[in-house]
């Protein structure tokens, strides 16, 4: 047994799933570490649901299999599984009061009552909703009903909690301060999370590794980190952080790094993409770019026209227009004087930073 | 000078949108409450010097006849209700978990035995259940029975009849409370370990139960003055309320203690509508939703846990059978379409009736042909009627859609605190039983001198349809975005503009199934007809009623084929409008 299976625990093995002909998932294999904070990232409808569905039991796959702790549970009931699950809208239980609500699962497992209930008073201090227990769901605010979802899940320990954009519905400061609340959470029940997301942000502060989704496949997983300095997609790179594109065509290589021609010149970069696509793209993130020019051999640079400029407080952001109409975003560095509208600009970027994706 | 310059503030006093309720609660005022308020003093008058009396209710008290009667009444009422709500809840249940598409289509099939007439459906019930009837032959053709086997004219042909008119309206209440239960919440609660039957018993029957609440209680309320059913299905022993109360104002014309017996009917359902509310308040009934309910934390509240979780525990043993997703659907297939086939089939056995050849009901007839629409056709008495019935329902249709519809828009519009009472007053019609709406009316008619008329019968069943017109303008009316009328407004369009350009057209829908409802509510009325339509102004329903107390006979049937089509027809319309 390899140190990665001994670490895994849930395996997805080519699972996939169909609606008729329409494929809402493509044939996934992925590992999910033991006590890891998995984020499955994509805009709406690239399958993450059903992806996290078919772990929970609550789809059938079409194909594949699921393994948990080296077992297939592909076929397994969702009541057998014991996965915590927290709803996008919380689905609570509308009849039931917030203690009710957490004892649920306890009660599904049959707990004496006595455990039942100093297990709701603890897990509702946890969350800070002790005063609240006798209250009905419609009861409470949005945010209070997040975390009665939260508590209802954690409560019983499940060894792995699936959640469904559970801070769709909040507003940002509400939701910026839940994503800290699950964090702790996730580091004190020492629990697997599979998140799902379609806000980026989200995903970066949050999770140990990310996998980002988009048509009903996976793109790329690998760490935060990972994703944002070395995409290997096109979609991977736009979708998280910003990124600049110059599209072209693949020609030949220059030392460790593959050439691309495009329409503003041919530019070096380093080759992320899995096949030897024809038709590429190179991204840049803003901040290697910088204005000015120069001679460098470990630079590539480009030029264009300073159309607009965007002032979003911590930074002031130049659009910049390149021959072929694309438009480059460059940081604007503080200490130097603002260039006006129309005027050319020069900017380069050392090579090594640069990255080549299909 | 600088005065001159402000706008002077509109001097006349706009009225409010809340009187546009006023039509519609001055008719109920005049034509349902203040003869419903004359009823009970007929009950507690003394016929000769017209003071206060007890004497009526005294004779009610030492007469045992009425007693069994109350209690006759009471138990076919119960057992119609318990049983149209417990076979029709799976029903309802598939028809929910449907996509609403689909849903749409398979809901016409309990859509159409609601709206059949129940003249018909009894007629088709006394043709399968009698002693020489489709079912009794069938039975000892295939050798099952060797003599007839009693189903009419007894409890069994009652309950039969009263649960197969009923049950759609059950379904029908039933179905929207199912279709707003978030079907995550036993997803959720499959996640945290419940099997099916505590998914079902926990979580998903208690959400359920305003529904069942509201479907038991409709059902009740309607059955308790029902008179159509034990009339013809039932004997001597099935005797209801209803039947009494005509036979004392036609044949004993004792306007008195009728009107006790009626004071007593609407205070059984009162009583019954006042238990609801206590428990689930009265928005349920017109598809509000079930927003008013928090359950306290009473003792009730927990016993009904106690019960759920025992019906949980005692329901688990039959987990196994199923418990792949797939499984669900399989086994669960067979009961809707037998309960479907229970509702439909009964009806359509008039059609081969309508075209027998004989001048029996035999069946199946030795041969087929027209001579019974042709009868129909050439008769003067149902012509006469059948046009009349057209003639009445179409006025009606538009008075009660007008009416309602006003109504509907004020209580929109309107934040006052009327709104309430007007609300009640609007719903009431349909949930006070018919007979004392058709018996207080004929007496305040009989004084006015329209009885036997068609504007009695138009005023009678335009209160009669006011309600369901309330309720469907009113529930296009809740969809409806009152900032388009602001939208409008900064745009340059007058009040009466937007009402034309905006308002009307976005209600369209609504509005013409409102009429469509309110139609088919006044050409299939019997009760009304029965007291206000006399001698020649006879309606189609009240020369069924004749006809099926003198001899049945196949006019009947070809009669039935007729209306149904035309309900179908009239139905199947309001289905497409209204998407
Ligand atoms: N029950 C279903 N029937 C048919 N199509 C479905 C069903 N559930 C999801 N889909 C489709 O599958 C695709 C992926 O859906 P989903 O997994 O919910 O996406 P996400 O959660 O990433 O937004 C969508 O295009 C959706 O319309
Ligand atoms: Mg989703």
């Amino acid at each position: 047994m390899t140190a990665d299976q001994q670490q895994a625990k849930l395996v997805l093995e080519g699972l996939s799933k169909q609606y008729g002909n329409f494929t809402a998932l493509e044939p996934t294999s992925l590992t999910v570490r033991n006590g890891e904070f998995l984020t499955l990232l994509g805009p709406s409808g690239s399958g993450k649901t059903t992806l996290l569905q078919m772990v929970a039991g609550l789809a059938e796959p079409s194909a594949g299999r699921l393994l948990v702790d080296g077992a297939d549970w592909t076929y397994r009931p969702v009541n057998e599984r014991g996965m915590g699950m927290v709803f996008q809208h919380y689905a609570l239980f509308p009849h039931m009061t917030v203690a009710e609500n957490v004892a649920f699962p306890l009660q599904m497992r049959k707990l004496s009552a006595a455990e039942v209930r100093s297990r709701i008073e603890e897990t509702l201090r946890k969350v800070q909703l002790e005063k609240f227990s006798h209250r009905f769901p419609k009861e409470l605010s949005g945010g209070q009903q997040q975390r009665v979802a939260l508590a209802r899940c954690f409560v019983f320990n499940p060894n792995v909690i699936l959640m469904d954009e559970p801070l769709g519905a909040l507003d940002k400061a509400l939701r910026e301060h839940m994503q800290l609340e699950i964090r702790r959470l996730h580091k004190e029940y020492a629990t697997t999370v599979i998140y799902v997301t379609h806000d980026q942000e989200e995903a970066l502060v949050m999770s140990d590794r990310i996998c980002v989704m988009n048509h009903a496949r996976v793109e790329q997983l690998g760490s935060p980190h990972q994703i944002y300095a070395n995409p290997e997609t096109l979609f991977a790179a736009t979708f998280i952080g910003h990124s600049n594109v110059l599209k072209g065509k693949r020609d030949g290589s220059d030392g460790e790094f593959a050439r691309v021609r495009t329409a503003g010149g041919t530019f070096c970069g380093r080759d992320m993409s899995r096949n030897q696509a024809g038709e590429v793209a190179l991204v840049v993130r803003p901040e290697h770019m910088r204005i000015g020019e120069t001679t460098s051999a470990e630079f590539d640079s480009v030029r264009g026209r300073l159309t607009d400029l965007v002032y979003v407080g911590v930074e002031t952001r130049l659009l910049v227009a390149l021959p072929d109409d694309s438009i480059l975003t460059l940081r604007h560095d503080a200490a130097g004087e603002i260039p006006s509208i129309g005027q050319e600009i020069v900017t380069h970027w050392p090579k090594a930073a640069a990255r080549v994706v299909a | 000078m600088s005065i001159s310059h402000a706008n002077p503030r509109p001097a006349a006093v706009r009225l409010g949108p809340i009187w546009l309720a006023v039509p519609a609660i001055a008719l109920l005022a005049v034509f349902f409450l203040f003869p419903m308020a004359r009823l009970f003093v007929l009950g507690i008058q003394d016929g000769a010097t017209g003071g206060l009396t007890t004497e009526h209710y005294q004779r009610l008290l030492t007469t045992p006849v009425y007693w069994s009667i109350l209690g006759i009444t009471f138990r076919i009422a119960i057992l119609t209700a318990v049983f149209s709500v417990l076979l029709g809840y799976p029903l309802a249940l598939w028809l929910s978990r449907m996509h609403s598409s689909r849903q749409t289509i398979m809901a016409l099939l309990v859509l159409l035995p609601f709206w059949t007439s129940y003249l018909v459906k009894t007629f088709a019930w006394m043709i399968l259940l009698g002693n020489r009837g489709v079912l009794n032959t069938l039975f000892m053709d295939i050798g099952l029975l060797d003599r007839p086997l009693r189903m009419m004219y007894n409890e069994l042909g009652v309950i039969i009849g009263m649960v197969h008119a009923m049950m759609p309206l059950a379904v029908l209440t039933m179905l929207p409370v199912m279709n707003g239960i978030d079907k995550r919440l036993t997803l959720a609660a499959g996640t945290m370990g419940a099997g099916r039957s505590e998914r079902f018993w926990l979580v998903y029957f208690p959400l359920s139960v305003p529904g069942v609440a509201a479907a038991g209680l409709l059902t009740f309320i309607t059955s308790l003055g029902f008179f159509i059913v034990p009339a013809f299905l039932g004997g001597r022993g099935q005797t209801m309320l209803a039947q009494t109360i005509i036979t004392q104002v036609q044949e004993l014309v004792n306007w008195a203690f009728a009107a006790v017996l009626a004071s007593l009917m609407v205070v059984a359902a009162l009583v019954a509508i006042w238990i609801y509310n206590r428990f689930f308040g009265l928005s349920t009934i017109s598809g509000g939703g079930s927003d008013s309910t928090t359950p306290g934390n009473g003792p009730l509240r927990v016993a009904g846990q106690k019960i759920l979780r025992t019906m949980a525990i005692l329901s688990r043993p039959f987990d196994r059978f199923d418990t792949r997703p797939g499984a669900t659907e399989r086994g669960f297939r067979l009961y809707p379409v037998l309960m479907l086939t229970f509702l439909i089939a009964p009806i359509f056995v008039v059609f081969p009736i309508a075209f027998t050849s004989a001048s029996s009901l035999q069946f199946p007839p030795p041969g087929y042909s027209l001579r019974w629409f042709e009868q129909y056709l050439t008769s003067p008495v149902w012509l006469s009627a059948t046009l009349r019935s057209f003639g009445v329902a179409f006025a009606t249709a538009l008075f009660a859609t007008v009416l309602g519809g006003l109504a509907a828009l004020a209580l929109a519009r309107s934040r006052s605190r009327w709104n309430g009472a007007i609300f009640a007053l609007m719903l009431a019609p349909m949930v006070v039983p018919r007979i004392v709406i058709a018996v207080g009316l004929f007496y305040l008619m009989a004084q006015l001198g329209l009885v036997a008329t068609n504007t009695g019968l138009v005023i009678g069943h335009t209160l009669l349809a006011i309600p369901y017109c309330f309720i469907t303008v009113g529930a296009v009316l809740k969809s409806y975005d009152w900032r388009l009328n602001q939208a409008a407004e900064t745009l340059g369009a007058g009040r009466l503009t937007i009402l034309r350009r905006v308002t009307l057209p976005l209600l369209r829908g609504g509005v013409i199934s409102a009429a469509l409802f309110a139609f088919v509510t006044s050409f299939d009325e019997l009760t009304v007809a029965i007291f206000i339509s006399g001698g020649l102004k006879t309606t189609l329903p009240k020369q069924m009623w004749d006809d099926m107390f003198l001899q049945l006979n196949p006019t009947l049937a070809a009669v039935s084929v007729v209306v149904m089509l035309l309900v179908m027809l009239i139905l199947l319309a309001a289905q497409k409008i209204q998407k």
